[in-house]
């Protein structure tokens, strides 16, 4: 499904992969046995933080009416508890109801499952925690005289001062700096740190 | 439990829903609401298209969302069922349309149901039902009851319309008429398109671009007169423009309402025909311009073909050219007549008029780029600052008077062309040669131009400032069978009257043959025992035999869904103060004019009567897209039906002799055998994994 305004062709494959994703997120949370229990208590930090990322993104992409976007955050959501062994309850509960305006009838079956008796239709919609969903680290990018050089993840809070430091100890910059005289030092955290720089010492 | 199974899983908390009327609307006022609309689908006999899940899944998606926040939700579904196909089938093999139509709605409910959309069935409503035409046959006399008071910019009843005391003292007759003159539903003599292949009159609105009519396709549309009902929308445009301001609608819909209803202001004005001395007589023919500061530099005039004034402006020796050319114009669609790219075609009357500027007498023409539901339906041309007027100037040898030096945006080859004659601007300058004894515009630019010019006119008495829309009259009767019947009765001494609200619903009458006439009358005026009433005092009347069109029942569904099962009132007022506006409405674009401009314009009127507390009923309007298909076509660009088209590596052959085609995207059709059937979807993907 693309966006909703666009005119699209119909196209059978897009179907067949929507099927494959429920396929899984039933297997996922319900499984192939005939009973499927499930851990109570706290998540594991991923576990965690994409759940709260998936109810931030599924919210906002519903009012926005960009369904596919919304979808799209449910498959990450759903390879994360594929990836788990354990079923956690409070990330299964809150994948059926985010999938529920999309894929009513396996949300339901996922309800039942998880040992509700009424429908799902007014439950809750899950609220999420912002700080729950930052990214502890974050992606930056090196550069010298504008020229991308390197790319690397840092803890999100770095400083101006210790991101000027980690590009200089970097491998990839070094070459750069060695022959060459630094006119300027440009950092912003959390994004870039450049490098202004004439040949020669 | 084994392998995702979507049958069964589907199937069994679709039932669960069923049972439980899981999604009945809540009633609970205290509670935020929210209403979820779908354009609602006329139920044809092919079932549900592929691309109507689409947008009844979108709805669906923001209704379960809502209420896993709190929120009463309106969802609801319903079918606009009156139309022509039945009919057409009832033609055919005799079935009632009302048989076919039941048959169609419940394949699309079904069908709907299997989707697991969370509407709550028991706000259904039909179209054609007569508890609910009841109503819409009920507004139908609201609006015929309604004067559109312009000081007020307001629909009043017509029991307040002030009757002048010239129509008062000529009698009860004139009296009636003045207000026939002025109810917002009124018959009258209209000069409506005809399409001969469906036997009908069409809107407007109807008849395409490209002269076609947009129901059945064909060209056989033709101009005729004809009496006929209409809606007085044209003087609600300016309420229709500035509602568009408040509502959360995507630009390309509001830009297309802003051109339909076509707002420009601009002054009529007055010229005097010159007697065969050249001297002005006490006629005038009046024209609208949105240019008057132009006045100095007009040639020549244009009246249109269908202008009253045409057979008195035409002398003698040219009455043949224009009785022909006048004849040919009503052939053609407007759109036809007006392309600025189509060559100019026009003749002479033999008549002059006089330029209130200059004193000078120009000759008047009749010429078909002149519309008569424009404006006044003449114009004076200024071929030097008009481009079609300059391209009819060229064609026929007017002349040319450039009385505005183009401004600095004109390349200076141009620039000396104009000044010369040769060419047209169109655009901003300064006025030369723009003055008479008491009036100058030399100098000026158009802003202060217009102003000054308006303002001279308006002391002379030669005219004055005016707005104008392109918005008509809509053209409100249909001479079908199957359609909601116009509670009116036309009796023998000339009044009509509307139905009094007790004897609402007036039902379809039973027939037989639905075959409509060729001289234009419906089939009901076959129905001879249902046509023909008598009143308490002996006077014979006959029921009006036209039914309303489809646009009729779908102007107001969205407030019946409110109160569906009132027999009472078309809608408790509390409900709707709760309910409405509609939060968010979803359907095709192919909407964008017709549909939302009437339904706005009914809305307005039942607001303006206190019927609605609403000014517009739509807050939130959103498109989808058209789903398409791929279809295949061959070198010569015909196209080859899928089922005989093969695919390998990628490329496409055609079976039968091993020719490359090409893949191509077109609407999907049975003639190509690309039409995914909805259910055979479901079957084996199942509806959630459609609805994603």
């Amino acid at each position: 499904m693309g966006p909703l305004d666009a005119v699209k062709p119909w196209q059978t494959q897009g179907l067949e992969g929507m099927y494959r994703f429920l396929s899984r997120a039933f297997r996922a949370v319900i499984g192939e046995e005939d009973t499927t229990t499930y851990m109570e208590g706290p998540l594991p930090e991923t576990l965690s933080k994409v759940m709260h990322q998936s109810i931030l993104k599924v919210t906002d992409s519903i009012e926005k009416l960009s369904f596919n976007t919304a979808i799209s955050q449910l498959m990450i959501f759903n390879n994360e508890l594929t990836k788990s062994e354990t079923r956690y309850r409070e990330a299964c509960e809150t994948f059926a109801k985010l999938l529920q305006p999309f894929a009513p009838h396996l949300a339901e079956e996922m309800w039942a499952r998880l040992g509700h008796d009424a429908s799902l239709a007014y439950a809750n919609w899950p609220s999420a925690d912002a700080k729950m969903a930052e990214e502890s680290s974050v992606e930056v990018v090196f550069q010298v005289n504008g020229k991308l050089r390197a790319k690397v993840s840092v803890p999100k809070d770095t400083s101006k001062e210790d991101l000027v430091k980690l590009a200089k100890e970097n491998d990839r910059i070094k070459v750069y700096l060695e022959n060459a005289t630094i006119v300027k030092e440009i950092a912003v955290p959390g994004k870039l740190v450049n490098f202004v720089v004439k040949p020669g010492k | 439990m084994a392998k995702y199974n979507t049958q069964e899983i589907e199937t069994k908390w679709q039932a669960y829903w069923d049972a439980h009327k899981t999604f009945k609307t809540g009633a609970d006022q205290t509670k935020p609401k929210y209403y979820c609309l779908d354009m609602f689908p006329y139920p044809s006999g092919a079932g549900l298209h592929v691309g109507h899940p689409e947008g009844y899944t979108a709805t669906d998606i923001i209704c379960r969302y809502k209420r896993a926040n709190g929120f009463n939700v309106l969802h609801p579904m319903g079918w606009d069922a009156f139309g022509l196909p039945a009919e057409q089938y009832a033609i055919q093999t005799g079935t009632h349309p009302s048989i076919t139509t039941k048959k169609n709605c419940d394949t699309f409910r079904s069908q709907i149901k299997r989707l697991g959309l969370s509407y709550d069935w028991d706000k259904e409503i039909n179209t054609t039902d007569p508890k609910y035409y009841k109503w819409t046959q009920w507004i139908f006399i609201r609006l015929y009851n309604t004067w559109f008071d312009e000081t007020l910019q307001k629909g009043r009843p017509i029991s307040e319309l002030p009757i002048p005391q010239d129509v008062e003292a000529k009698g009860k007759v004139a009296v009636r008429e003045y207000r026939d003159s002025k109810r917002l539903a009124y018959y009258a003599d209209a000069h409506v398109w005809w399409c001969k292949h469906c036997k009908i009159v069409c809107a407007n609105e109807e008849v395409l671009a490209d002269g076609s009519h947009e129901k059945c396709g064909t060209k056989e549309v033709e101009k005729r007169n004809l009496k006929q009902w209409l809606m007085r929308i044209s003087l609600y445009g300016d309420r229709l423009l500035k509602g568009l301001d408040s509502v959360d609608w995507p630009q390309g819909i509001k830009d297309m309402q802003r051109n339909w209803i076509g707002k420009s202001e601009g002054a009529e004005v007055d010229f005097a025909i010159a007697d065969k001395a050249g001297n002005a007589t006490s006629d005038k023919l009046r024209v609208y311009t949105t240019r008057p500061d132009t006045l100095f530099g007009a040639t020549y005039m244009v009246v249109a073909p269908e202008h009253k004034l045409v057979s008195a402006l035409t002398t003698p020796e040219n009455k043949a050219a224009v009785e022909a050319y006048v004849k040919a114009a009503a052939l053609k669609s407007d759109m036809d007549r007006t392309e600025l790219a189509k060559e100019k075609t026009g003749v002479f009357t033999g008549s002059y008029a006089i330029n209130p500027l200059t004193g000078t007498s120009i000759p008047v023409w009749v010429a078909d780029y002149v519309l008569t539901g424009y404006g006044t339906g003449a114009i004076m041309a200024v071929p030097a600052h008009d481009n079609r007027d300059f391209d009819f100037a060229q064609k026929f040898d007017l002349p040319v008077i450039c009385i505005m030096e183009p401004d600095a945006t004109c390349p200076a080859e141009t620039k000396a062309l104009v000044l010369d004659g040769k060419a047209c601007w169109p655009a901003d300058g300064k006025y030369i040669k723009s003055e008479n004894a008491t009036l100058s515009l030399n100098g000026l630019s158009k802003k202060d131009g217009l102003k000054k010019v308006v303002a001279w006119l308006e002391e002379k008495k030669f005219g004055k400032a005016t707005v104008n829309y392109k918005l008509r009259d809509w053209l409100f009767s249909r001479q079908r069978y199957w359609g909601e019947p116009f509670p009116i009765i036309h009796w023998e001494d000339g009044e009509i009257t509307a139905l009094d609200d007790k004897e609402l619903p007036l039902l379809l009458p039973e027939m037989k043959e639905f075959k409509p006439g060729d001289g234009g009358e419906s089939p009901l005026a076959n129905a001879t025992d249902w046509l023909n009433v008598v009143d308490k005092n002996g006077r014979k009347g006959r029921r009006e035999t036209n039914t309303m069109p489809q646009w009729a029942g779908s102007c107001w569904y969205y407030l019946r869904y409110i109160d569906s099962l009132n027999e009472k009132e078309f809608l408790n007022g509390n409900l709707e103060k709760y309910w409405m506006p509609v939060d968010l409405y979803v359907g095709g674009a192919e909407h964008a004019v017709l549909h939302l401009l009437y339904s706005r314009f009914w809305h307005k009127v039942l607001h303006d009567l206190g019927l609605v507390s609403t000014d517009e009923p739509f807050h939130k309007l959103f498109n989808q897209g058209m789903i398409l298909a791929y279809a295949y076509e061959d070198e010569a660009g015909s196209k080859v039906p899928t089922d005989e088209v093969e695919e390998k590596n990628g490329k496409f052959f055609r079976k039968s002799d091993g020719k490359e085609l090409k893949q191509i995207i077109a609407k999907m059709s049975k003639s190509l055998k690309n039409v995914v059937n909805p259910d055979d979807v479901v079957k084996q993907y199942g509806a959630d994994s459609l609805r994603l």
